[in-house]
């Protein structure tokens, strides 16, 4: 280990942890500022709460009057012809297209997670910590989600059926 | 017969050589794929929202679903 052939590539060692290093910092400026600019929230026109309970969702609509209602999973002898099975639910969320909206979700007992993937949405509701959301949708329709956080027995059969409307 | 002197190989600085090459090779490599990216998938993705947005008429998509009775809220 001490043959000079072997020993002081110096240069070479100084350049390959330098350039490296520098290389990442560089990836990771804009990275993080991208992150963060994912956790704004510029100006919502509306803004709704969705509290997880074991094992149902209940949403608020306070901005305009005081819309309080609960949003149970239809059970499997309720369901129409064309109905999805485990998906539907009796109050469905109504929300506006083409308008930023603000999420507010939290839990009251348990850790759930409120999901809509096509709309690129998913936030854990923690007990005692209010997470919030924003999108802006461009489609109308009803899409649908399920609870993405284990919550227990029922943990598959509170799911979240959104109706975006103009 | 004399005998054939070959010429004298390169004995120094072949790990040099080889480093120089293929360093030089892989940032090329990278770029072009990058930039083969971007324009096969990144700007394809891009420009088919585009085109679809364009002419989207979302009230007539509404209109459409509320016809079909989707829609619990609206009749």
């Amino acid at each position: 280990l001490t043959n000079t052939n072997i020993t002081d590539a110096q240069e070479m060692e100084t350049i390959w942890t330098i350039l490296p290093a520098v290389i990442l910092i560089l990836i990771a400026l804009p990275s993080l500022r991208i992150l963060y600019m994912t956790d704004e929230i510029n100006n919502p026109s509306f803004t709704i709460k969705s509290i997880g309970h074991q094992w149902y969702w209940t949403y608020e609509y306070t901005d305009y009057g005081g819309l309080i209602f609960n949003s149970y999973m239809l059970p499997p002898l309720f369901l129409n012809p064309g109905d999805l099975r485990l998906l539907e639910v009796d109050n469905r969320v109504v929300l506006p297209i083409e308008a930023p909206v603000r999420m507010m979700i939290t839990s009251q007992d348990v850790l759930h997670s409120w999901t809509i993937p096509t709309l690129g949405l998913k936030t854990d509701a923690v007990p005692g910590r209010l997470n919030q959301t924003m999108f802006t949708a461009t489609r109308p329709g009803v899409y649908y989600g399920q609870c993405s956080e284990i919550c227990g027995a029922n943990h598959s059969f509170m799911p979240i059926v959104a109706e975006l409307i103009p | 017969m004399a005998p054939e002197v070959l010429p004298k190989p390169q004995m120094r600085g072949l790990l040099a050589r080889r480093l120089r090459f293929h360093m030089a090779t892989a940032f090329v490599l990278s770029l072009g794929v990058a930039a083969l990216y971007k324009v096969g998938v990144a700007d394809k993705r891009k420009k088919a929202y585009a085109d679809f947005y364009r002419n989207y008429d979302a009230m007539k998509d509404f209109e459409e679903m509320r016809k079909a009775g989707i829609f619990q809220s609206v009749k």
